[in-house]
């Protein structure tokens, strides 16, 4: 080692500095790659939590009439009717049980209409005809709490995965602004008076 | 050397030289070229392929009903699944394909000749083990 192979003063000292510093990248290339994989494979084993119930505010009871109901958009855009019948609350999913096309309220019928299998549903959620009837399915319901006066809404697991859909497809295929969902054009119609 | 490094030394009784000596083995210049890590690299990837497996299995159904769900979930749901997936599904493409690149290289080499002649048939066996649990592992889940 004395003869100084790389030639020239100070090669040796060189050298070790420099298997030094790749030892030490080297090293620290392996840490931080089999720690990412470590990590990595702990949040794979770690059971998914369910996200717990948002509770969103509605509206003040006071603003709904016995009787009347108002349309809720989550913040991903779905619709939930929520109704009020004397003192109780019904908030019902605007998603068709039977392939998940958006009803709508048919205030002159008093019905949900679902345009995609003429499917039908009472003002309780209840399917009267087409294809949800014949498989016994309602409209799914939400929680509804009162605090104060005031009507929250429970959003649930489901409604954060359809919100998501309802955002994707909204960014794959639509402008931003009004969806196609007719109410936002012909208001009227949609909140019409509502009776149960 | 600390207290510590002493503490080591006298249960761990390797010196630093003697450590030096043993993983400073020169490789004869021949073997220098990188087709001759061509059997390491499969036995590298079997390693990466029993710790991913081992992750996949604590999701996976292996009943015919349940299989495609569960994989669906790994994939779709699970954090970092799709990406746990993956590495095993490459694992066991490239494992596949440097086995038979190895099995290549000896071949060219002449590796197989005596007294190797055993070695070709441990790695003919391991060929063929290769192959059933890529094929097995193929056909729990096909897309
Ligand atoms: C799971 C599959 C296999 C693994 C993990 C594996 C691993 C290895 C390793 C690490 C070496 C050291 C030299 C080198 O890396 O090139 C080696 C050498 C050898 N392998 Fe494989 N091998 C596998 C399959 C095979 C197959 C399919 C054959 C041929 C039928 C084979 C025949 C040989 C022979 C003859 C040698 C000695 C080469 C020499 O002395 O130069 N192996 N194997
Ligand atoms: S999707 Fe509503 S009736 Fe078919």
């Amino acid at each position: 080692m004395s003869e100084n192979p790389d030639g020239g003063p100070g090669g040796e000292e060189r050298r070790s500095f420099l298997s030094r510093v790749s030892g030490v990248a080297m090293i620290g290339g392996l840490v931080s790659g089999y720690g990412a994989f470590v990590h990595i494979a702990g949040r794979f084993l770690y059971p998914a939590r369910k996200p717990e119930a948002r509770w969103l505010y509605v509206a003040r009871v006071a603003d709904v009439a016995p009787g009347t109901a108002l349309a809720f958009q989550t913040p991903g855009g779905s619709r939930i009717t929520v109704a009020r019948r004397g003192d109780d609350f019904i908030a019902l999913s605007s998603i068709c049980p039977h392939l998940g096309c958006q009803v709508r309220w048919e205030a002159q019928h008093e019905r949900f209409f679902c345009p995609c299998h003429n499917g039908v549903f009472d003002a309780t959620g209840k399917g009267t005809g087409g294809p949800p009837k014949d498989a016994d399915q309602s409209l799914s319901t939400f929680p509804l709490k009162v605090d104060r006066g005031l009507l929250y809404i429970g959003l649930t697991e489901e409604v954060a995965e359809l919100d998501d859909d309802v955002l994707r497809e909204d960014s794959r295929d639509a402008p931003p602004g009004p969806g196609h969902d007719p109410c936002l054009f012909e208001r009227p119609r949609c909140d019409g008076e509502w009776r149960v | 050397m600390g207290v510590v490094g002493a503490w080591f030394r006298e249960r761990i009784p390797i010196s630093g030289s003697q450590l030096k000596e043993l993983t400073n083995e020169p490789v004869p210049n021949h073997l220098k070229r990188w087709w001759f890590c061509l059997g390491g690299t499969p036995a590298y990837l079997f390693v990466v392929q029993i710790v991913t497996g081992i992750l996949l299995a604590f999701y996976y159904k292996p009943s015919p009903d349940t299989a495609y769900e569960s994989v669906r979930y790994i994939t779709d749901e699970a954090a970092f699944g799709w990406y746990v997936r993956s590495i095993h599904k490459w694992g066991a493409t490239l494992m596949v394909a440097a086995v038979i690149l190895h099995q290549i290289r000896v071949f060219f080499t002449g590796a197989y000749r005596r007294p190797r002649e055993m070695n070709w048939m441990v790695g003919m066996c391991l060929l063929i083990c290769t192959l059933t649990v890529g094929f097995t592992g193929y056909s729990r889940i096909r897309c």
